[in-house]
């Protein structure tokens, strides 16, 4: 009993992520609205794709230390959500998360972003107004991020 | 608009215009000549157009699950072209995987057609390639008229509903226009 008490209270002391499919017709709706007030990265990843593998605790962290929103939206399939949830728990990601639900890849792509050629990492910024002020087409270093990041904090209404 | 975000918009539409100011659809295709991975003979895009209808310019990748979800099809479509005048050729930019890596890839994935390294992704950076796969078609006079995916469908080759790179070169086995000349899809980014 004692134990269960024990593993309830891990459970709910450490914080995960939520997986739920997207469409882009809902990317504004469901991923930029809700984090205004705040500067927001969007990031575009997939669990197949290694150098966003290899950004993701990156930027998790360093969204966390500036405070800033991370949603990010993973481009695996959306029939199995767990591959994606397993990684974003392992990387420190948190809160509400993405997987792209679409058919072909360009309407999703044109739906996003129609500047976007659909190489990723890809990682929008957005200002607290809720205004895309950044696009960062692959990996990016921590300085790079944190001036993607120090250039949203500064835009003004 | 505030000037601070006057400058951000304008240094996002000048990021926006660099990342396709490469090769562009309509205008001449650079030009290459780059080593076979097998055996590091030359390979010349010139040399190839003047035997063939066109030539199907693919950016591929040794480790890429996305790309490697292509090579059947790749395999596949260079046999079923070569008879109908078009090449194929497949560029490795990736620094991250050496000639020895690619060659032994086609070998074991059966492509019938060149595969060649871009050491410094000099080519890469000549097209603008981004990720992998990524196509460019190359017609006889050296025009680039088509650039984008092979397909929509990289999990399924059987629910492929959009051939895109193969209705392209269907249109200029034909002589016809090329109706959907660019098309985009998802892909790992060529490591640089």
């Amino acid at each position: 009993m004692s134990l269960v008490l024990l593993w309830m209270a891990v459970s709910l002391a450490t914080p995960s992520a939520t997986v739920e499919p997207l469409t882009a017709p809902d990317f504004a709706k469901k991923v930029v609205a809700p984090h205004r007030g705040k500067v927001l990265l969007v990031n575009f990843w997939a669990t197949w794709c290694e150098p966003c593998v290899a950004e993701m605790p990156g930027l998790a962290k360093a969204g966390k230390q500036a405070g800033v929103d991370l949603v990010t939206v993973s481009l695996d399939s959306a029939k199995n959500l767990e591959p994606v949830r397993s990684f974003l728990f392992k990387a420190g990601v948190t809160g509400s998360q993405f997987v792209a639900s679409m058919t072909d890849p360009e309407q999703f792509i044109n739906g996003i972003d129609a500047s976007w050629d659909g190489t990723v990492p890809y990682t929008l910024v957005y200002d607290s107004n809720g205004m895309l002020v950044g696009r960062l087409r692959g990996m990016q270093d921590d300085a790079g991020m944190q001036r993607a990041i120090a250039a949203a904090k500064k835009t003004k209404r | 608009m505030t000037l601070t975000r006057l400058v951000l918009a304008t240094a996002m539409a000048a990021v926006a215009a660099t990342a396709h100011a490469e090769a562009k659809v309509g205008a001449a295709a650079p030009d290459f000549t780059l080593p076979a991975a097998s055996d590091g003979k030359s390979v010349a895009l010139k040399s190839l157009l003047k035997t063939n209808k066109a030539v199907a310019v693919l950016f591929i990748a040794v480790k890429c699950p996305y790309s490697n979800g292509y090579n059947e099809r790749m395999a596949q479509l260079a046999k079923d072209y070569a008879a109908k005048g078009i090449a194929v050729v497949g560029i490795n930019s990736n620094k991250t995987e050496p000639a020895a890596d690619v060659a032994a890839h086609a070998k074991q994935h059966g492509f019938s057609f060149a595969v060649v390294k871009d050491e410094g992704n000099k080519v890469a950076d000549l097209y603008g390639a981004q990720h992998t796969p990524e196509a460019f078609v190359v017609d006889a006079k050296g025009t680039l008229v088509y650039h984008g995916r092979i397909d929509e469908n990289y999990e399924d080759a059987k629910k492929v509903a959009s051939p895109d790179l193969r209705t392209a070169l269907d249109s200029v086995v034909a002589g016809t226009p090329i109706k959907a000349s660019e098309t985009k899809a998802f892909g790992c980014s060529i490591k640089r």
